[in-house]
């Protein structure tokens, strides 16, 4: 009798730890919306006379997450970095002066989940302005890039930027203006950038399948320079259609689960009926 | 007989204990996913890496061409793996790794460790139990997700995101779409198994960013 309890008591721990996989499972959130870690945030000098600056970018709700970058100068743009999705001010000191004096410039951007910000400094010193620049992140057509202008040098009125052997990216882009993104064809390409109607500089240049890229145009030494920077690159160039199929089933619960449960159970029953109608006669004799 | 039932029971269940046990040990699922996962991503950074230089100048292809990923380690799971190559089937379907024990990179995409959203896939199991990213589900942010490199360089990941999506709506743009930051997916299956379909109706979703 005392055996036939145990047996019982034995077969239903394991009874019990059959299930929980299946609430596990169950408490998968389906559907739970929100695939992206957060905002991506990168700043840029790009005001050719102004001196160099520090950088605060300060959170509304909260100091953590505050940084701060100092001693930046013309032409200069960060790496992205992740931030919370929030809203944050921008505010730009000349370099080295103390954090609590008023800032020469400051600007407001709220920054969304899963979206890309260039705050730039653009313009002439006289009229700095910051700018919120948001960088594309949708997935290119197959096989394409996709591509914008900066433009931040003050040597030409106006400049053209264009792909050799391929359509004008731009003709006409006045200094501290900027393009939107187009797409272009993947590839190696060889980028003409230069004063409109005049000699431009070469600047070779491969685009990959997905990737987006921003033209910066500035000066260097007196002379336009033309700088590819890469915003982001995405699965190129084909992404594949749809979800994955990786699983096989083997550690599905519903069924094999379920069913080993009730068997287990019917012979934990039955164990304990067979040792009630043993313990029964026993009974009817002591009476 | 009634004892051969049960010890045939007790034989088949036991590997189901190891595995529930296994579950239980770890956090639990619903709280690793949602947009409370992200959390403390990104805080506190007081000079941000490349300011004052020209980084991303350049083309994007250059050594990334040349790279390939060469095993996985995600300590927090035991995982220990190498990487296959994945492509697509004609139908533009990623085909998973045709064994349960290893996980595979999309040679289509990004490598991992350069900019962009490299995606490993594995099974989480096979007919017989579980596989490689059985405990994928088990992650949170935070934990770290190591890949070894053929040029010699490991990527070191932590992850921001844990989250389950059905297939038929699977989130395309996130998973495959351009980051500007080197990002990692890792994908298995999950939720219910269709037993007629045979397959399951979700896939889970890991997102790691490149903390090195």
């Amino acid at each position: 009798m005392i055996r036939h309890r145990r047996l019982a008591i034995a077969m239903l721990i394991p009874a019990a730890l059959l299930v929980a996989p299946a609430a596990v499972a169950a408490a998968a959130p389906a559907g739970v919306p929100a695939g992206q870690s957060g905002a991506y945030l990168r700043l840029a000098h790009l005001s050719p006379d102004t001196p160099h600056v520090d950088v605060y970018v300060a959170s509304v709700s909260e100091a953590s997450r505050n940084f701060t970058a100092k001693g930046v100068g013309y032409g200069a743009v960060s790496d992205y970095q992740l931030v919370q999705p929030d809203t944050y001010t921008v505010s730009m000191r000349p370099a080295g002066a103390p954090a609590d004096s008023p800032p020469v410039l400051t600007t407001t951007l709220t920054a969304k989940l899963g979206a890309a910000y260039t705050v730039a400094g653009l313009g002439k010193y006289a009229d700095l302005a910051l700018r919120v620049l948001e960088d594309d992140l949708s997935m290119p057509p197959d096989g394409q890039a996709r591509l914008r202008v900066i433009q931040a040098s003050i040597t030409a009125p106006s400049v053209e930027v264009s792909l050799k052997g391929s359509d004008s990216i731009v003709s006409n882009l006045a200094f501290a203006q900027t393009t939107g993104y187009r797409t272009v064809p993947a590839g190696a390409w060889t980028l003409l950038a230069g004063p409109s109607g005049g000699t431009p500089v070469e600047l070779p240049v491969t685009f990959a399948a997905s990737g987006v890229y921003t033209v910066l145009l500035v000066d260097k030494n007196g002379k336009l320079a033309a700088e590819l920077h890469t915003d982001a690159i995405g699965t190129g160039p084909v992404a594949p259609v749809g979800g994955v199929e990786t699983g096989m089933g083997g550690t599905a619960t519903p069924l094999s689960g379920l069913a080993a449960l009730l068997l287990v159970l019917a012979a934990g029953a039955a164990a304990l009926v067979a040792a009630a109608r043993r313990r029964r006669p026993q009974g009817v004799d002591g009476r | 007989m009634l004892v051969a039932v049960l010890l045939s029971v007790l034989a088949a269940a036991a590997p189901a204990e190891r595995t529930a046990q296994a579950i239980r040990a770890g956090p639990g699922i619903g709280s690793s996913a949602g947009p409370g996962s992200v959390t403390g991503v990104g805080t506190s950074v007081s000079d941000p890496a490349g300011v004052g230089g020209s980084t991303g100048v350049g083309s994007a292809a250059s050594s990334a061409a040349l790279a390939y990923p060469t095993a996985l380690r995600i300590p927090a799971i035991r995982v220990a793996t190498g990487l296959i190559r994945l492509s697509l089937d004609p139908a533009g379907v990623l085909q998973p790794p045709d064994a349960p024990g290893i996980a595979g990179w999309f040679a289509g995409g990004p490598v991992p460790g350069d900019v962009g959203p490299a995606l490993l896939a594995g099974h989480i199991d096979s007919h017989a139990g579980p596989a490689v990213f059985f405990n994928l589900r088990r992650l949170r942010p935070g934990d770290e997700v190591q890949v070894d490199r053929s040029d010699g360089r490991t990527a070191l990941f932590r992850v921001v995101q844990v989250a389950a999506f059905r297939k038929d709506r699977f989130p395309t743009e996130q998973v495959y779409a351009p980051t500007p930051l080197a990002e990692l997916r890792l994908v298995t299956c999950g939720g219910q198994y269709d037993r007629a379909g045979r397959r399951y109706l979700d896939n889970i979703i890991v997102q790691a960013v490149l903390v090195n």
